[in-house]
């Protein structure tokens, strides 16, 4: 009708408008697609064998009406929360008699569809069963089989370490635990009420025993805090235990489906044997025997920061999928006068936007599994472990203390580069990411926790920071380090290395690029810690001066953990048929990294001012090449419309059509008039202001 | 006395006030503008907190369908001010209300500001009398809303799709949405309470079409709200916040409305179908302006209250030891903390000057404009004076509000992670205020494409320059030469705290950037058209963006220090060296790569960095007490005044949520059967082979 309609759209002779061109456009953009899908799937799930138990899981889930999430985004704090402890009830029946592997995929995949519920259950069987199979003796653990803990009947377990006052200090926690000799119980004890227990999953409304966090006091002597099972509902109907006080949190920014409670102790009694005794005991006598090595009991706490590593690649594939999706139907402006409007993805700054967090979600997939498959090992030598054998339990506990820093350095920045996923995709989707039925805001409260919890990011950070000087500084004394470090080991080469002409798309250089930042900063910040202990200052001062170097060295480095780890997955891994796509993503990411950073190389005098021109061209570059198999990339991450949960980000592309569906089905259109029409909207409407009446006496 | 974690709190923070070194009423002034306005504010706050419907004390748990009905309640009591209040006091009491209730003030300001905004700016002065006769501006048996977005179309006018065709023989526009892609979309105001739209459409008469302009569409029969005929209206539902706002979508099925229904300021059609286009058509944009420059300005109020939150808080809570301590440490004192949180309290003072700033342009241009009259070609010289000022305005205000309301939505989410857990509770604000907030990047121009408008502004007028044209007093800069000479050796101490070396070093590091951005465009026109040369430039055009802009924000605090009393300004002094020696070490590339400064000189901005940040620390009372909110405002038990926060916090928690039963409301329908279930074996079947 008209020729300036930049609406109308003609594709292969046929003409479409904006509602009906999409999903067209969609099997063009699938179309481009130059590598297998399925094989990229099978690179990234770690082999076809897994990918076929997780299209199993992913099926289970699917199909179950208990977990059809059409109306996820409109439930109310109360209803999500019942409909949380449905689901949990339904999982645990999954969890009794399937091999651990398969429970971590089944948990990781919910993680994708519902945050909430993974956590719940989480509380229970990461935390609860977790420390008590843990930090408990064999017969403890038996015991606590026997009494339902192992498939939650008449029992359900909870975590009650945090205190109103104070977070993750352990040492710092107030909570007592007083042996009396004479009835050979312990006392638990709340002394005021900022050693309330708080923020305890599944203490509000569910939990029958918790594991509680409090300091282990005998004969008057203070030996830490250690943890100790106490039941905290009657089983029969649900009331508190005497001297027990339970509260509901109530609201949080996200996470709804959990019962998030306080817990108050007023001198409450549990027996001796419910102390936790696989490294701390304590005797009929009051005899106290304490572990050889701390250390050791860190082990479980790794568990946590491995698995947010994995989940940071799991929320940032579905947001990715759904920003790069969206990109490619949607257009907006025009570039050229009386054509089309231009698809989104082909603006250059919208690549720069979104590609290289596409090659970030990919790298932090290959990464947490490089540490999770250490992890794992590290944890069978542990178990494996004679109790003679010194050498062997010298290995063990260099290890641990390597993933100890590794996997904090890993978890802080993988939930924070997802944080920052779901908050660029949400802005790459513009108005229609503010939309509750696109999921970008539920998923954004729901997953900012994770930055917190567990170790504060910014904690961690620090420690892995102080980690890494350490380690310098054992390197400079000769003695041993373990491998994440071990470049390190060349530090006069990286002070002085140089680009020297070579190729910034060789992995190799990219990989000394990294090498010689993070090495530089991390050697410059120990000559510091070296020059202020020799100025008198102590361990714990010195470190404090120089936080701001801690943090970036732990930054650097980690960031150079996920190039490297990156490249040589790919190396070892990926057949001929998606190499280049693989090494196309890699390479993206190594020099944006540069790119965002590039004050680093400029001032180790490893890239020159020109180089910087060279490293912003090839991010051009390279956005221009991935762009094109940006529908190959996500497909390959194999995620049902159900795991979307996104109406603009649906396979078939027609996003239009489903997101008006979607809006409509969740608020049909049957009154113009709001449901407090007549007691606000009218009287407002038409209301007569009442004059101020004046009065009317004369002056005399 | 010995106090223990629940009971020190309350008496850290009375000491820390007391460290206070500056009379806190006068940095109050300063931000304000003055005593008298200091008084205004304090005028409408309490006006504001004293209101029992205005009471946000429950608002953390309520619900969508609560908030709807909540929020009308609130419009409905601010009303009245809208009739009796002045543009400056209008200002205030939106900005202020904002702070603490972000869905209120959209709510208001779509009739308020989009609506009248619209009629008065885009229609002749006698149409704007018509509309206030059937109660517009009193807001009585009507209320409007803007019609703008669509579903498949955002910002871009030209893209928009609803039609609006001129009907001579009855003389009235048929306005009709072609297929559902042109459905409007996200129309604030629409689902529950408009009566009336000013929707934008393309104007066709006799087949031609003029581009997209405005018509009034009544949407609803006044008496009982029920939809006018061919106007379908449905509610858009759940949204990532600003639950208050009843967002909606419209579609026009042939709604035929009469033709004095378009706003004829600028573009007029006659009962004859005759197009009267205007002289100069960027006029009509200068409307956007204002959406702009009052979120410069909110993002500066939120950012107060959430840094007076966190900061407040990060002077009373303890957490891990440092050797030889018997209490743990405040987290104040942890230096990675004062990083964290002093670069940001220095930002958001920063901002309000920026803010001031804009604001005052911005009246004074609109005043200019809507004197004058467009179709007068004897004012053609101060019309286009009008324009070359309001397109510097339009370009200063894009870079403004994108890195504002980003600064502030990075404020929001640092200071709810340095409260930990803390800051996870409902309770404390963190999570609505950033749902809430974040939209304030996508709307009105999402950031990213108004920074690249920006930068290719910046090219544009740097081309200017070396044509030896006039360019705005803003970025003249460009023109000039580098007052640095970087001779490899370093710069001293006392320069690297100098205002005028780091105004300078910011100008150069932009002037540079800029520069070498416009050679490289020269060279791509050779072969390029100038839209494809620029989409070449993206990444350039961004970073021109962000460095001017920064430039900007520290000049301008520079700059207001010079007004200040004698008695507050070294304090004032700290906090912007901080801004800007802290903006340096964010982005250490380029000053290394300008060779402006060397890399020893980053070393020694790493410790100015930490040496401020020791020296602002202990002033954070006071210069957060200088923001002058009172507990309502800061809405958050763990912020409040008194520094009492487990207790404020634990017995809100309380009150929100009395422990009366122990047993969830799904006992008996879900957790009682789940924990108590007896699984039933599968049987196995009995026959022997």
């Amino acid at each position: 009708m008209n020729p300036n309609n930049t609406g109308t759209i003609e594709i292969n002779g046929k003409e479409y408008n904006t509602f009906t061109e999409p999903p067209v456009a969609m099997a063009q953009e699938r179309a481009k697609t130059s590598f297998p899908v399925r094989e990229m799937t099978y690179f990234l799930d770690g082999g076809e064998k897994n990918t076929l138990k997780n299209e199993q899981i992913m099926e289970e889930i699917e199909r179950d009406p208990l977990f059809n999430n059409d109306n996820y985004y409109d439930l109310n704090k109360e209803q999500i929360r019942e409909l949380t402890m449905e689901r949990v009830a339904k999982l645990s029946l999954f969890v009794r008699d399937q091999p651990e592997d398969d429970i971590k995929k089944r948990f990781a995949l919910i993680g994708i569809a519902d945050m909430g519920t993974y956590t719940r259950l989480g509380v229970h069987y990461g935390l609860f069963f977790g420390a008590v199979r843990g930090t408990g003796t064999a017969e403890q653990f038996g015991h606590w089989i026997s009494k339902g803990a192992g498939d939650l009947r008449k029992f359900y377990g909870c975590f009650s370490m945090t205190e109103l006052g104070h977070g993750s200090n352990l040492a710092g926690l107030e909570t007592t635990a007083i042996y009396d000799e004479e009835t050979d119980e312990f006392i638990i004890n709340t002394p005021h009420i900022a050693a309330t227990k708080w923020w305890i999953g599944g203490a509000a409304h569910t939990a029958t025993h918790t594991v509680v966090f409090a300091r282990l006091i005998v004969k008057g002597k203070d030996y830490g805090v250690k943890t100790f099972v106490v039941q905290l509902r009657n089983i029969n109907d649900h009331s508190l235990k005497v001297g027990i006080s339970i509260g509901d949190i109530g609201k949080k920014m996200g996470r709804d489906g959990i019962d998030n409670g306080w817990i108050q102790f007023t001198n409450v009694r549990i027996p001796r044997q419910n102390l936790l005794m696989k490294y701390t005991k304590v005797d009929r006598e009051g005899n106290v025997t304490q572990p050889p090595l701390a250390q050791l009991t860190y082990g479980s706490l790794i568990t946590g920061r491995v698995s947010m590593a994995s989940d940071s690649h799991q929320v940032g594939k579905r947001f990715i999928t759904i920003a790069l999706r969206y990109a490619c139907i949607r257009r907006q402006f025009s570039t050229t006068p009386g054509q089309p409007e231009t698809k989104i993805i082909d603006y250059p700054y919208h690549q720069r936007r979104l590609l290289p967090l596409l090659a970030y979600v990919y790298a932090l997939k290959m990464t947490a599994d490089e540490v999770g498959a250490l992890f794992s090992r590290t944890m069978l030598k542990m178990d494996d472990l004679k109790p003679d054998d010194k050498a062997g339990l010298n290995e063990v506990v260099s290890d641990v203390k390597e993933l100890f820093s590794v996997s904090a350095g890993l978890k802080a920045f993988s939930t924070w580069a997802c944080a920052d996923v779901i908050d660029k995709t949400r802005q790459a989707c513009g108005g229609h990411g503010y939309s509750g039925y696109n999921g970008f805001g539920q998923a954004y409260a729901d997953w900012v926790v994770q930055c917190t919890w567990e170790g504060d990011n910014n904690i961690l950070t620090l420690s892995a920071g102080r980690a890494l000087i350490q380690s310098a500084v054992a390197l400079r004394k000769g003695e041993p380090v373990g491998n994440a470090v071990s470049y390190l080991k060349r530090y006069k080469d990286l002070a002085n290395a140089k680009l020297n002409g070579r190729s910034l798309t060789d992995p190799k250089v990219l990989v000394e690029a990294w090498e010689v930042a993070a090495g530089n900063i991390i050697n410059r910040a120990t000559d510091q810690y070296e020059k202020l202990i020799g100025e008198g200052l102590n361990a714990d001062q010195a470190f404090e001066v120089l936080s701001q170097q801690r943090f970036q060295a732990a930054k650097v480095h980690t960031r150079r953990h996920l190039i490297a780890a990156f490249f040589s997955r790919i190396d070892t891994e990926a057949g001929e048929a998606i190499k280049q796509p693989l090494l196309n993503l890699a390479l993206l990411f190594a020099l944006w990294s540069i790119e965002e950073d590039s004050g680093l190389f400029l001032r180790e005098g490893f890239l020159e001012p020109k180089d910087i021109d060279t490293v912003t061209e090839l991010v051009n570059k390279y956005c221009t090449t991935v762009r094109e198999e940006v529908i190959g990339y996500t497909d390959a991450f194999n995620l049902s419309d159900y795991f979307i949960n996104a109406p603009i980000g649906c396979y078939d592309g027609d996003a239009y059509r489903h997101y008006f569906q979607k809006v409509n089905e969740q608020n049909p259109a049957r009154d113009p008039r709001p449901p407090y029409y007549a007691s606000t909207l009218k009287p407002f409407l038409f209301r007569e202001e009442e004059d101020d009446d004046i009065c009317e006496l004369d002056e005399e | 006395m010995t106090t223990n974690t629940f009971t020190d709190p309350p008496v850290e923070m009375a000491k820390e006030r007391g460290k206070t070194q500056f009379t806190v009423r006068d940095v109050t002034n300063f931000l304000n503008g003055g005593e008298e306005e200091t008084q205004i504010v304090e005028k409408i706050m309490s006006s504001i907190e004293r209101d029992p419907v205005l009471s946000v004390t429950a608002d953390y748990d309520c619900n969508l369908q609560q908030a709807r009905k909540q929020t009308m309640e609130r419009v409905a009591a601010l009303s009245p001010y809208l009739v009796t209040d002045t543009e400056k006091l209008s200002l205030w009491r939106a900005q202020l209300h904002g702070m603490v209730d972000m869905s209120t003030r959209t709510r208001l300001s779509i009739h308020n500001n989009l609506f009248i905004g619209s009629i008065r700016g885009s229609g002749t002065p006698e149409q704007f009398k018509y509309w206030v006769k059937k109660g517009a501006v009193a807001v009585k048996q009507f209320y409007g809303c803007f019609a703008m977005t669509e579903l498949g179309h955002g910002s871009n006018l030209k893209g928009l799709e609803t039609t609006a065709t001129y009907d001579q023989d009855s003389d009235q526009f048929i306005i009709n949405t072609p297929h559902i892609g042109a459905t409007k979309w996200w129309i604030g105001g629409a689902a529950h309470t408009s009566t009336h739209c000013v929707c934008f459409a393309k104007l066709i008469v006799h087949g031609k079409d003029y581009g997209t302009r405005n018509f009034v569409v009544p949407l609803r029969n006044v008496h009982d709200h029920s939809l006018k005929v061919g106007v379908s209206i449905g509610d858009i539902g759940k949204k990532m916040g600003r639950d208050g706002v009843d967002n909606g979508w419209i579609q026009f099925t042939n709604v035929r409305i009469p033709r004095q229904n378009m706003l004829m300021r600028y573009a007029k059609v006659s009962d004859t179908g005759v197009v009267t286009k205007p002289a100069l058509d960027q006029l009509t944009y200068g409307a956007l302006i204002r959406g702009r420059v009052s979120m410069i300005a909110d993002s500066f109020h939120v950012s107060k209250r959430f840094l007076t939150i966190a900061l407040r808080y990060a002077c009373v809570r303890r957490q891990f030891g440092t050797s030889g301590d018997t209490k743990e440490t405040k987290i104040i004192d942890y230096p990675y903390h004062q990083r964290r949180l002093l670069p940001l309290l220095a930002y958001c003072y920063a901002m309000k000057m920026g803010a001031d700033e804009a604001q005052k342009t911005w009246i004074e241009t609109t005043d200019r404009i809507l004197a004058l009259n467009p179709n007068d070609p004897a004012q053609k010289n101060d019309l286009e004076k009008a324009v070359t000022d309001t397109k510097e305005l339009f370009a200063a205000s894009a870079g403004m509000k994108a890195f504002t309301t980003w600064g502030c939505a990075k404020i929001i989410d640092e200071c709810r992670q340095a409260c930990g857990g803390h800051g996870y509770s409902g309770y404390n604000g963190f999570g609505q205020g950033y749902a809430d907030w974040v939209v304030q990047c996508t709307w009105e121009g999402d950031n990213n494409v108004l920074c690249l408008s920006m930068g290719r502004g910046l090219v544009q007028s740097a081309l200017q320059i070396l044509a030896g044209k006039h360019v705005g007093a803003s970025i003249q800069y460009v023109g000039d030469k580098s007052k640095i000479s970087q001779n490899g050796q370093g710069t001293p101490r006392e320069q690297l705290l100098s205002p005028e070396f780091l105004v300078e070093a910011f100008r150069t590091a932009s002037r540079n950037n800029i520069l070498r951005t416009t050679d490289k465009y020269q060279e791509l026109v050779k072969t390029l058209n100038p839209d494809q040369a620029f989409e070449e430039l993206s990444q350039q055009r961004f970073q021109c963006a962000r460095i001017h802009t920064r430039q900007h924000l520290i000049s301008s605090f520079y700059a207001r220090i010079a007004t200040a009393k004698d008695d507050i300004k070294p304090h004032l002094l700290k906090l912007a060296n901080l801004f800007a020696l802290w903006s340096i070490e964010e982005d250490t590339g380029i000053f290394l790569r300008e060779n402006i400064l060397t890399p020893g000189d980053i070393d020694l901005i790493n410790s100015l960095v930490d040496e401020l940040c020791v020296a602002v620390r202990d002033q954070v009372i006071g210069l957060t007490d200088a923001f002058g909110l009172s507990d309502f405002f800061i809405n958050a038990p763990i912020g409040s005044y008194d520094g009492n926060v487990y207790e404020k916090y634990f017995a809100k928690v309380n009150q929100q949520n009395p422990a009366t039963n122990p047993r969830p409301p799904y006992y008996e329908s879900t957790l009682k059967p789940f924990l108590f279930r007896e699984e039933e074996d599968d049987e196995i079947c009995d026959l022997d082979e």
